[in-house]
């Protein structure tokens, strides 16, 4: 589904190069439930970013379903960043909108769409719709970034550090739902710098200066 | 529903921008509205007036003797002398002599018959009364007829116009020899002799009179009355060119604060042209809003006028439309460049700003 060759990823930090991916070989497979764990400045953000069709790499190879994403027209890319469903530490939601124009807000620049409601019920969060994200705790808000993913029926999701700003009680929660959709065929891939939630997932990549290691 | 709330939810600047349009768009309409109101009113005014006169304006006054001289060089053969019936000073009574023969009337009763080529360089006549009867003529700028020769008349006499004859008893002669010598005063007797032209003309002098045809005073008025309306319109314009730039201004300071939503949108799916209509949109609805607040506003106070005021203000639909489509093009317009550069706004850069993390 998704496959890395030798991919480089520079950044220019006070007139040095960062070497953010560094040659760096990845697959994952369909329906994979996976954790990308490592010390802060490894590059897994920088990986989240590259797979979500958000950054380009330098140099190598990035296949997506088997295409080269390197030579993707713009509208193509467009598509990958919307074929895929990202989730990060602060939720980011709009605070003028309410949970469920938060969570249709996604369907406005896509076609397809599921019903809101089995979502909503399905994530324990039917009775907030109509409240706005100040009104909200930490879990409920992930919760309705993970409904903003799987209104537009995303195969894949990519959560960076989903559980950095909860509770131990909400983080589970939310690995919980990660696992029930993993289960349904949703591919989901985490970073994470904790190894309790990497331990949950099936399988679990470490990196280290911008490379796979295990 | 979400337009609106984009536009305006936690945006109070929005509101302030807003007000600012209102302002201005209403500062356009009700200049337009109020000059033309002014501008209509001076046309109605005048046709009500109905004063078909010429308003003969006195420049500066000869000296109190010169007729006296005038008659004293026996190069006069008639003239009338109204002072000792009326107790007045001087009437001379004048026509030229080509036309005298036509004239039957008693001129010392006060028929009056004077050519003028004051402005125009041709034939232009101011007649008494009795003449208006005789020719039928009653308004000015009518042509008639005089042994051949067509005149424009520019003025009638009303009798009623006791100050107007006394100015141009005492002051205004016309020289039908400087008629077409583009000269605006003179005095014309009737004279089988011709007056000696320079006595004559040292005795007047330069011109101390000028002739202003009613519908030159309106065309004045209404001219200095456009120069207003346009100066004041040109001013309205610039106070809704800087609202616009305070639209512009506000775009551009809120695309940084607006970078979570810009990049939370393009993590959506949203494409930068999403990103740029949504840009133009909003500060097109925000000026619309402005003109839809403005023209209530507008018909508002027109109302309250038309109530209070014990007038008759119109709205002109037509040219109303002009300005505010104007605006709303202007508006457009400058709402471009920030709208271009909150679309070209990556994904990494709202990361990076850590507006979207």
């Amino acid at each position: 589904m998704i496959r890395l060759d030798r991919a480089v990823k520079r950044y220019q930090v006070d007139n040095s190069n960062l070497l953010a991916l560094n040659y760096l070989d990845l697959k994952l497979e369909e329906n994979c439930f996976v954790a990308i764990v490592g010390v802060s400045g490894c590059g897994k953000s920088t990986l989240l970013n590259v797979i979500a069709g958000y950054d380009d790499i330098d140099y190598g190879y990035y296949y997506f379903q088997n295409e080269d994403v390197s030579r993707f027209p713009e509208n193509k890319k467009l598509e990958l960043i919307k074929s895929i469903g990202v989730i990060f530490q602060d939720f980011n939601l709009l605070d003028y909108l309410t949970v469920k124009e938060n969570i249709l807000l996604a369907t406005r620049y896509l076609d397809s769409r599921k019903e809101l409601l089995p979502i909503a019920c399905y994530l324990e969060i039917d009775d907030i719709l109509n409240k706005y994200p100040s009104q909200l705790s930490g879990g409920q808000k992930q919760r309705v970034a993970i409904a903003r993913c799987l209104i537009t029926n995303k195969r894949i999701i990519l959560a960076d550090e989903p559980t950095g700003s909860l509770d131990r009680e909400n983080g589970l929660k939310i690995m919980g739902i990660f696992e029930k959709l993993n289960k349904e065929g949703i591919s989901i891939v985490i970073v994470t710098h904790d190894e309790n939630i990497a331990n949950r997932c099936k399988r679990i990549i470490r990196m280290e200066n911008g490379r796979v290691v295990d | 529903m979400w337009l609106i709330k984009e536009v305006f939810y936690q945006r109070k600047r929005h509101y302030l921008t807003t007000a600012a349009v209102c302002i201005s768009i209403i500062l356009v309409l009700l200049v337009n509205i109020i000059s033309s109101h002014i501008i209509e009113n001076v046309h109605l005014s005048f046709k009500q007036l109905g004063l078909n006169i010429s308003c003969i304006q006195l420049l500066k006054k000869r000296s109190d003797n010169w007729i006296e001289k005038l008659i004293e060089s026996n190069q006069i053969e008639k003239y009338s002398l109204y002072h000792k019936k009326q107790e007045r000073d001087y009437k001379i009574i004048g026509c030229q002599s080509s036309l005298a023969e036509i004239f039957t009337f008693n001129f010392e009763s006060g028929h009056f018959l004077t050519e003028t080529g004051n402005m125009y360089n041709d034939n232009q006549i101011v007649i008494g009364n009795k003449l208006k009867q005789y020719f039928n003529c009653y308004q000015i700028n009518e042509s008639i007829i005089i042994k051949g020769i067509t005149f424009k008349v520019v003025g009638i006499l009303e009798e009623d116009c006791d100050n107007l004859y006394e100015d141009f008893d005492k002051c205004v002669f016309i020289f039908i020899d400087y008629l077409n010598k583009d000269s605006q005063s003179g005095i014309y007797f009737l004279s089988e002799n011709r007056l000696n032209e320079r006595y004559l003309n040292e005795l007047l002098g330069k011109d101390n009179f000028l002739f202003i045809d009613q519908s030159q005073t309106k065309d004045a008025l209404i001219n200095l009355l456009d120069l207003i309306r346009n100066v004041l319109i040109v001013l309205a314009f610039v106070s809704v060119s800087v609202s616009i730039i305070c639209i512009v201004s506000n775009s551009l300071s809120g695309i940084d604060s607006r970078m979570k939503e810009i990049g939370i949108k393009k993590a959506l799916g949203a494409s930068s042209k999403d990103i740029y209509l949504q840009f133009i949109v909003e500060n097109t609805v925000i000026i619309i809003i402005g003109i839809f607040i403005s023209w209530l506003t507008v018909l508002i106070i027109v109302k309250m006028i038309n109530l209070y005021a014990e007038t008759k203000v119109a709205v002109d639909i037509v040219s109303n439309t002009g300005y505010i489509i104007l605006i709303l093009i202007i508006g457009s317009i400058c709402n471009i460049y920030p709208a271009k550069k909150a679309s070209e706004i990556t994904i990494i850069e709202t990361i990076k700003n850590r507006g979207f993390n």
